[in-house]
């Protein structure tokens, strides 16, 4: 267990170090000079020595490597720069927009748990009909609708036609009903899918049976017994999961201007706004390996067979 | 013909013939789709040659005549030959995107595969890093740093997508290299080489099959969503997602400039997911192959 531990720890660290590296060697081979960029948006006229002077001001002037140790160091401290078209921290900016895209995400996990659970278990309960056949067809829609159009479909439906829910920023509890329901369609209908798939699994194992013929009652089975074994495929899906939903999460706020990471990120692309871009990329990936090895440590929750040694592969 | 494809779109009858297809609806629809839509990709070519790119402001926001079969676009444009043309450019896309990740990803997990040991440890350590980044956010931080162009978004797709191709050939080799027909083929004096193209290989059609079926449509979403956001395909290039992001100041006074390239992507990536379902079904393979979307 603590070596299992130590060594997803160490791989989160060697990812990150990875993740640094790369990132910091593609804002540097990126083109375009964001020194001049960041004079020219100042509209004054500028100078040899104005450049210089900002040059020196930002390092850029310092060997390759330096510049690296230096940036290396002032990520240990949680120091990710500060970007270029504000002058404000990226740590701020990022801690007061992570919120607001927790928000939309949990609301999408929310939206996902409210469609899979009921329609993956009357699926896995009535094989065949039509629960079982509704499932399949929106788990096929659900892996081919782009994201974009759904959000686009919906704003046109309920915002402009039926103008039941605003299709801009955000708010209350209306603002979020469109965003949310947008980045949890597609995950709903696939993990309805595979829920339905470990419900059935589980159901006809043999301690299942043992169980009926002790006399459990039915929803005790499938609350406590089947639910159980089918959440390791779920669960482990989850783990994949989590970039999808930052990643859809920057279209989704794109679409709806909700004023989020992905926003800010894309506010950062076309204004060339490198330390903002890398800090999100960092911040990105690091989040990813964490829910990855949260996901690993909940398997011996879940399962008792992985706990007690027998499943170790798994 | 390969095996695992025969085995794919032909199935044996009682007489000793193959009897096409008729096993599997799902590929049946889904090849259909396809079918229906090279049909017309290939008919606008021949008859509704209007140009993709042609501005003609007297025209604007028409609506659907036997000269624009779909109406015409915000700037007169003809939107049935910018689908068409839509139809090339992603589908081109695509196809080259999964060509060089498969020119990446086989020779790789056919390498690591076989060899194990060291190469295949570094191997493992590069994927684990890589995997870390999803796609999506990869993408972002190649069009971040390189700026926003299609080819950076194709470049950082293939950085991506080729591990899948290398962890299945790698899984499938390391699997099969102990086996009898192999020792029996290096006794009978098969160089390594010739092992790993002529024996090997052949056991990972079937998932790399499956796997590229899927993933043409994950490329389509992923292509089409990026361009969507400008980062990917620039106007006026009729890239199906760039269309989208083209027509969506229109969209309460024409919501079918946003409705038809967005259908046109479903449809497709419905196709392709279609046959991913239909080939995993027929070649027998478990579910782990799916995946996730994104």
């Amino acid at each position: 267990m603590v070596i299992i531990l130590g060594k997803r720890l160490f791989q989160l660290i060697f990812v990150l170090f990875l993740l640094s590296a790369a990132t910091f060697t593609m804002m540097k081979l990126a083109p375009g000079d964001p020194v001049r960029s960041l004079l020219r948006t100042d509209e004054f006229l500028t100078t040899q020595a104005d450049e210089a002077k900002l040059r020196k001001e930002l390092g850029f002037d310092l060997p390759i490597v330096v510049q690296y140790g230096e940036w290396m160091a002032g990520v240990m401290q949680l120091d990710l720069g500060k970007s270029y078209l504000t002058g404000k921290p990226v740590l701020d900016v990022m801690a007061s927009r992570l919120p607001i895209t927790a928000q939309l995400t949990g609301g999408a996990l929310l939206v996902m748990l409210l469609i899979t659970v009921p329609l993956g278990t009357a699926a896995a309960l009535m094989p065949g009909r039509w629960p079982d056949h509704l499932g399949r067809a929106l788990a096929l829609i659900g892996a081919s609708v782009p994201g974009f159009w759904l959000g686009l479909l919906l704003i046109y439906g309920f915002s402009y036609k039926l103008q039941l829910f605003p299709s801009m920023g955000k708010g209350g509890f209306f603002h979020m009903v469109l965003p949310c329901f947008t980045l949890g369609f597609s995950l709903a209908a696939v993990y309805a899918r595979l829920l339905r798939n470990g419900l059935l699994e589980s159901l006809s194992q043999h301690y299942i049976r043992a169980a009926r013929a002790r006399g459990v009652s039915e929803r005790v089975i499938l609350t406590r017994y089947a639910f159980r074994a089918a959440l390791l495929p779920v669960v482990t899906m989850f783990g994949m999961s989590i970039g999808y939903l930052l990643g859809g999460a920057v279209v989704v706020e794109t679409l709806f201007s909700w004023p989020g990471l992905g926003n800010m990120v894309m506010d950062a692309i076309f204004g060339r706004d490198y330390p903002v871009i890398q800090g999100y990329v960092l911040f990105t990936g690091a989040v990813v390996v964490m829910i990855n090895l949260i996901v690993d440590l909940s398997y011996r929750a879940i399962d008792p067979r992985i706990r007690f040694g027998k499943g170790e592969s798994a | 013909m390969n095996a695992a494809i025969k085995k794919a779109v032909l199935r044996p009858a009682r007489n000793g013939r193959y009897v096409w297809l008729s096993a599997n609806p799902l590929l049946l629809i889904g090849i259909s789709l396809l079918f229906v839509f090279m049909l017309l990709a290939l008919s606008g070519w021949l008859l509704a040659a209007n140009d993709p790119l042609a501005v003609n402001m007297a025209e604007r926001l028409k609506s659907p005549s036997l000269e624009y079969p779909l109406g015409t676009d915000h700037m007169g444009r003809c939107i049935f030959s910018r689908l068409i043309s839509g139809a090339r450019t992603t589908l081109g896309i695509t196809a080259m995107v999964l060509m060089t990740v498969m020119v990446i990803g086989i020779p790789m997990g056919l390498l690591c595969g076989y060899a194990g040991g060291r190469i295949d440890a570094l191997f493992m350590r590069l994927v684990d890093g890589l995997l870390a980044l999803p796609e999506f956010i990869l993408a972002i931080a190649v069009a971040g740093f390189l700026g926003p162009s299609l080819m950076n978004l194709m470049l950082s797709v293939v950085l991506v997508k080729w591990i899948g191709y290398a962890r299945v050939v790698r899984g499938v080799v390391m699997a099969e290299r102990e086996k009898e027909y192999i020792l029996a083929a290096r006794v009978g004096g098969a160089r390594t080489f010739k092992l790993l193209f002529r024996h090997l290989l052949p056991q990972a059609v079937s998932p790399v099959m499956v796997l590229a079926a899927f993933d043409v449509g994950k490329v389509i979403l992923t292509i089409s969503s990026l361009s969507y956001l400008g980062l990917g395909a620039q106007p006026p290039a009729p890239e199906w997602g760039a269309m989208l992001n083209d027509g969506r100041p229109y969209f309460q006074t024409a919501p079918e400039l946003m409705l038809y390239p967005g259908a046109a992507i479903m449809l497709v990536v419905l196709a392709f997911n279609l046959i991913g379902d239909g080939l995993r079904n027929v070649l027998d393979l478990k579910e782990r192959w799916r995946g996730n979307p994104g």
